[in-house]
């Protein structure tokens, strides 16, 4: 792709910026003179790897124009591997959404399948975008566990299955292009660190509360990963020891088994039965088992019970949240995952929890706040995994 | 005082040495030959920069020389302050310690008091030396609060009264001639470790410093992590307990008023008097007081209320450090402070609380050590802090 160290890093501060920058700006951040930077963007232009167009008006003076990655310098495919979903996309090098899909599966069905099934889609959304296989140039691959040195997934807390399952070579093979897999929650601190809420800011934490519960770090700027990859995992830090609720990693009484979406459904079928929650009967009736966004609805309409779930959560999630804040002193949480879609009781009993425990000084100035980046979180997250780790593979091979 | 480009690179890999190197891993390091290295090594040894620190074993052939970096290159101060001390220590470049002095002393007196007493510590040191304040390359000051990197200022700290928003590193500054860095007590116990104790070549650890408080310092990809408002780590004001006492920081049940030193001698006291603790009781009678000390000595001695009251404080200690683990997942913790010199029990019932309680995936490897610097991790630390500030702004 590129030729030498230089184009590398003229290529990563674009793709760190996420917008378009003029050639002031670049030889600024790079530290090049006109001419050097000159030579460099001419040659990358000619392997069309960089545009210049457009223009800045802004300062008065000359028009500027600036510089972009455009589509034709290559695509990534990008996988999100959720509990229960797979997300698939294809972006540019800068993380632009060329073509998404999401659809159920289940990790339970192991590796082999998953992972076959997130390929197809990967080559259906080229069919359907017109993107020729020879344009793929990384691929970038969020898995719901810790993830190895060696690119493939620790079990526990994932199924077995996965455990050893070389996901990383897999994916190089099948696609012929570096491939990259990372912890979902770490991915989605990428996607918003680059192209989200948290733009910019050198200490932050994301927590992502789907089915499982996990963190992703970045700290003094770089992503924390861990001894073993298994930095994060927020979700199996024990709450209830007394609880007798058995997680799906095999331990009682986790975080996750309480705040996780089926945590959530076990709370709101419990209402149910109990006869607490009317809304939330009436909903059982229409369609069988409950889900989260079913206690999202009743909560909406004030049914107490359903209040009542989403406030527990928010609070156990919060003191959670709020020993990660006092041990971390993050600058934002940003909050990601369908279970933030319980509302704005949640949110707000998150905050609450976490100012009130928190230490002052940590939390004196500190956004919790929903993702920017909505479903797409984990695959503009993967987009920005694959696009670093092959710029990173290219400048050390031209070295 | 470094006349090309080669000296500066056999100068920063000795100032980040934490012990000698020998002429043959030098030349191996910059992949330069024996010769070249040779050469440039005597210039630094007749310019007094270098000095010879005995010989390394032999590989076969003629023994290598080793080396470090002499006081003659230049001193660095040291002073790790404490909430009831005060440590000053002389290093070299290479944060060997040179001298070392501490008494006891209130912070809670102030700083202009505390930082001028301190400085009259560092010139007595000095003195001794045969040496001044203009011999001084750098100074690195630790505080038992957090710290603002950007402005040199504690920032609310609970237990340092009279500090907050005092600007510590520009107050040194104007006391000596050359570049002052300043940052919390544990931080630097960590860096302490990292760079010469318990935690070389770590990248992923904790260092948790047991004593009057609880606190963390933590290194995550071989930096030390002080978050956005520099008060990373701070452990002990995790809640533990929401039925438990009031601690300092307002809120109750924090770990640090349920398990560091003052609360294992009230339980200590309460076990004594209810007739559990007959060793401890004896040494209350003898002594008119206990001290955490105290309480491991009698545990180890097999007295059985003694040994509850240590096993109480460390379990709730290592149930805290399992959630800890989780979220970082560190490969080695690091345990410091007066509290975990007291005895084998504390250590142990540290290691089984993380063991039992964290991910398997994270305790699979993961030693639980005491710090190899003992009561020196504040001064060297300060050091390592100051030497690679100066090495930093030197670069740039």
């Amino acid at each position: 792709m590129v030729e030498n160290a230089t184009q590398a890093a003229i290529l990563e501060s674009l793709l760190r910026a996420g917008a378009p920058l003029t050639r002031a700006t670049l030889g600024e951040r790079l530290r090049l003179g006109r001419n050097a930077l000159g030579a460099e963007l001419r040659r990358l232009a000619l392997l069309g790897l960089v545009e210049e167009g457009g223009s800045d008006l802004s300062n008065g003076g000359r028009p500027s124009r600036r510089l972009h990655v455009p589509r034709s310098a290559g695509v990534i495919a990008a996988i999100d591997i959720g509990a229960s979903s797979i997300d698939v996309a294809l972006t540019t090098l800068t993380g632009e959404l060329v073509g998404y899909v999401a659809v159920a599966a289940s990790l339970a069905d192991g590796p082999g399948m998953v992972l076959t099934r997130a390929f197809e889609l990967v080559e259906e959304l080229e069919t359907a975008n017109g993107v020729g296989r020879d344009e793929l140039r990384a691929v970038g691959i969020g898995v719901p566990g810790p993830v190895t040195e060696e690119g493939g997934a620790s079990a526990p807390p994932i199924p077995d299955a996965w455990s050893g399952y070389p996901i990383r070579s897999t994916a190089s093979d099948r696609f012929a292009a570096p491939a990259f897999v990372e912890n979902d929650a770490n991915v989605m601190a990428l996607g918003e660190h680059l192209r989200g809420a948290a733009r910019g800011l050198e200490n932050f934490v994301l927590v992502k509360v789907g089915m499982g519960v996990g963190a992703g770090i970045v700290s003094e700027g770089r992503l924390v990963r861990g001894a073993a990859g298994g930095a994060g995992e927020l979700g199996h830090v024990v709450v209830a020891p007394e609880s007798g609720v058995v997680c799906t990693c095999g331990n009682v009484g986790c975080l996750q088994a309480f705040v996780g979406a089926s945590g959530i459904a076990r709370a709101a079928e419990q209402a149910v039965a109990e006869g607490r929650s009317p809304a939330l009967a009436a909903i059982r009736e229409r369609r069988g088992a409950l889900e989260a966004a079913d206690v999202a609805l009743a909560a909406v309409e004030a049914d107490p019970a359903a209040v009542g779930i989403v406030r527990d959560a928010g609070r156990l999630l919060g003191s959670a949240l709020a020993d990660t804040v006092s041990l971390l002193n993050p600058a934002m949480v940003v909050l990601a995952g369908g279970v933030v879609g319980l509302g704005d009781a949640f949110l707000a009993e998150i905050r609450t929890t976490v100012y009130r425990r928190s230490l002052p000084l940590a939390t004196r100035n500190l956004p919790i706040v929903r993702s920017a980046l909505g479903p797409h979180v984990g695959v503009v997250g993967a987009s920005v995994l694959a696009a670093q780790g092959a710029l990173a593979t290219y400048a050390r091979e031209s070295a | 005082m470094l006349q090309n480009e080669l000296q500066s690179a056999i100068f920063r890999i000795l100032a980040g040495a934490s012990e000698p190197v020998s002429r043959a891993q030098l030349g191996a390091s910059l992949g330069v030959g024996r010769n070249v290295v040779g050469t440039e090594v005597r210039r630094l040894l007749d310019a007094g920069v270098l000095e010879e620190a005995g010989q390394a074993e032999s590989q076969g052939g003629r023994p290598s020389l080793l080396l470090r970096i002499s006081r003659q290159a230049g001193l660095v101060g040291s002073i790790d302050l404490g909430a009831t001390s005060i440590d000053v220590a002389l290093t070299t470049l290479s944060s060997e310690i040179v001298a070392h002095t501490a008494e006891a002393a209130d912070i809670g007196r102030g700083p202009k008091r505390i930082l001028r007493r301190s400085f009259e510590l560092l010139r007595r040191l000095l003195g001794a030396e045969g040496a001044t304040t203009a011999d001084l390359r750098a100074v690195g000051v630790g505080v038992p609060g957090p710290v603002d990197q950007a402005e040199g200022r504690v920032v609310a700290p609970p237990i340092m009264p009279g500090w907050n928003k005092f600007p510590v590193r520009a107050a040194v500054a104007e006391l000596v001639p050359c570049p002052v860095f300043v940052d919390n007590d544990v931080n630097l116990m960590a860096l302490g470790e990292h760079a010469a104790g318990a935690a070389r070549g770590i990248d992923n650890f904790i260092f948790v410093k047991v004593g009057t408080g609880i606190g963390a310092g933590i290194v995550v990809n071989g930096r030390l992590m002080r978050g956005a408002d520099g008060c990373a780590g701070d452990l002990g004001h995790l809640s533990v307990n929401p039925e438990g006492r009031r601690c300092t920081c307002g809120n109750r049940g924090c770990l640090e008023v349920e398990a560091a030193a003052p609360a294992i001698v009230r339980a200590a006291v309460a076990a004594a008097e209810r007739g559990d603790a007959p060793l401890l009781a004896a040494t209350l009678q003898q002594q008119g007081y206990l001290a955490a000390r105290d309480v491991g000595d009698a545990a180890s001695r097999g007295d059985v209320g003694a040994l509850a009251v240590v096993r109480a404080a460390a379990g709730r200690i290592g149930l805290t450090l399992a959630s800890v683990v989780s979220l970082i997942n560190p490969s080695l913790i690091v345990l410091g402070g007066g509290v975990s010199q007291i005895g084998d029990a504390f250590l142990a019932e540290i290691r089984t609380a993380v063991y039992r309680r964290s991910l398997p995936l994270a305790t699979r490897n993961l030693p639980i050590v005491t710090s190899e610097l003992g009561s020196d991790a504040g001064v060297v630390g300060a050091s390592v802090l100051a030497g690679r500030g100066l090495l930093l702004r030197s670069l740039q």
